[in-house]
């Protein structure tokens, strides 16, 4: 349960100097994206902040959300914004089971009423009166119409919660949706990926306790410190896309040199995260990095856009003037582009292409 | 020379301008950059070793190097793991971090006087 203790008394309980929390406000400050002369702020803010409750409902998921956030071994930033908030429910971590959770869950809501923060991973399944998922024999549809009544802000975390994710995908046979669809009334904020970075999932959280508000959203209710800039923008092969330098195949020249993987259905120009930056399992790499286009998982409907190995479009231009363009342009011919793509996304979508184990072994020309 | 390693460079130097003229400087982050392979090295290479290095260890080891440029530092903050959690240059004559912190002082004063009571109380007993 949520205490009175201030996060900088609890960091010091646990033996963390005043130099280690400067250090945590600084690493929270790049976090956030924040510049470094905020970082006494945030060192203020979160000296004084009250550990907030936080009651976590798994919907129709894989648990690939919580598996994001857990995979991270202590002490580590995600460890210490975890022990800074009071997960009083969350039915894959916590230790009660069966009527002693779900008391819990109840207790939580009544004693923090109207200052909860509620996290939902896992879209909704509205088809039959919701009857496809259930927890304690409560429909998901009911349960978030519950949980959001005293819900200061919601974190709908995944592409599933988000978006409806891969549920929702065509033909959606439970009539999965997100959390924005259902609930109209309160603060969302869409933490999309699939997974999403776990840092993303905390940097949220740190905000919150930081500021105590919500952080600036786009268009699609996402932090723009996180989804503000596309996969390609930030990509660190965009210099390649930039001289018309792009890999054909797989195993080709260019996919050995790290060129560009556009043709090859990289997603980057229409995807908006922090992967290309923040990078995954411990900084390692991200996808790209690794030699595979980003599918575009953060964003919405992506398991309906077309083949994951077709490339989004073809330049109306040819490509060594369009990359002339957009060198001489820089991020803004690359946005450009973006937003031609994303209608080209959109009719894909429509289309629903399926992937098929020859579309890999096909040279992306090819590829239907 | 690397990609995006020369407007780093140029960054520093109209940071050192500034903290010379007003004694302000300023920093750049590092993690979050869409570094190229050769980025992190060449600019390694630019700014040199310098004369001091420090270690903080809290919540992980955090080194503290000045580069061969007087005012550039150099912050590697990493964690339990010694995954790089934070990095940046920062132009400055000493960098926030290694200052002590106020409260600390006043605390340092107070266990301190705590001791010599006890020693005293100690010896008044013996």
């Amino acid at each position: 349960m949520a205490d009175e203790h201030s996060l900088g008394e609890l960091l010091r309980e646990q033996g963390i100097s005043r130099r280690g929390f400067l250090k945590f406000c600084g690493a929270m400050a790049s976090l956030m994206a924040l510049p470094s002369s905020m970082v006494p702020a945030i060192a203020a803010a979160l000296e004084k902040a009250q550990r907030p409750s936080v009651i976590w409902l798994s919907f129709q998921e894989c648990t690939g959300c919580t598996e994001s956030l857990t995979r991270s071994h202590s002490p580590t930033l995600e460890s210490l914004i975890l022990n800074a908030i009071s997960l009083d429910y969350h039915h894959t971590l916590q230790a009660a089971s069966g009527e002693a959770a779900e008391a819990a869950r109840e207790a939580a809501m009544k004693q923090f009423f109207g200052k909860y923060l509620l996290v939902v991973d896992g879209s909704i399944p509205t088809k039959d009166g919701g009857v496809y998922s259930t927890i304690a024999g409560i429909s998901n549809l009911d349960m978030l119409h519950e949980a959001a009544k005293g819900a200061a802000a919601i974190v709908a975390v995944g592409t599933c919660a988000a978006f409806g994710g891969l549920p929702h995908a065509s033909p959606n046979p439970t009539g999965a949706v997100a959390v924005s669809d259902i609930i109209k009334d309160k603060p969302i904020i869409n933490v999309s990926g699939c997974p999403p970075i776990p840092v993303v999932i905390t940097g949220v959280l740190a905000h919150y306790l930081t500021f105590g508000t919500i952080p600036e959203l786009d268009d699609l209710g996402r932090p723009k410190s996180f989804y503000g800039e596309s996969i390609h923008d930030r990509c660190y092969r965009r210099p390649f896309y930039d001289q018309g330098k792009f890999a054909k195949t797989f195993d080709d020249e260019g996919a050995r040199n790290g060129w560009c993987l556009f043709e090859l259905g990289c997603k980057g120009p229409t995807t908006f995260n922090a992967c290309a930056t923040t990078k995954w399992n411990q900084g390692t790499s991200f996808p790209i990095e690794s030699g595979h286009g980003c599918l575009g998982c953060s964003e919405p409907d992506f398991w309906d856009a077309g083949s994951f190995y077709q490339a989004l479009s073809t330049p109306i231009t040819p490509v060594g003037r369009a990359a002339a363009v957009a060198a001489a342009a820089g991020i803004v011919g690359g946005a450009a582009i973006a937003m031609h793509n994303r209608h080209t996304k959109a009719a894909a979508k429509t289309a629903h292409q399926t992937v098929t184990i020859d579309d890999l072994e096909k040279p992306s020309g090819e590829a239907k | 020379m690397s990609t995006n390693a020369p407007p780093l460079l140029h960054e520093i130097a109209t940071l050192l301008d500034r903290l010379a003229r007003t004694g302000e400087g300023g920093n750049v982050q590092l993690y979050g950059l869409p570094l190229q392979p050769g980025d992190y090295e060449a600019l390694q290479e630019a700014l040199g070793e310098g004369e001091i290095s420090a270690e903080l260890q809290a919540l992980g080891p955090t080194q503290i190097r000045e580069t061969a440029l007087y005012g550039v530092w150099w912050i590697t903050h990493r964690n339990g793991e010694q995954e790089v959690v934070d990095e940046s240059i920062e132009v400055t004559r000493c960098p926030a971090i290694l200052q002590t912190p106020a409260e600390d002082v006043a605390e340092a004063a107070l266990a301190l006087r705590k001791r010599l009571s006890v020693a005293t109380k100690g010896e008044h007993d013996g």
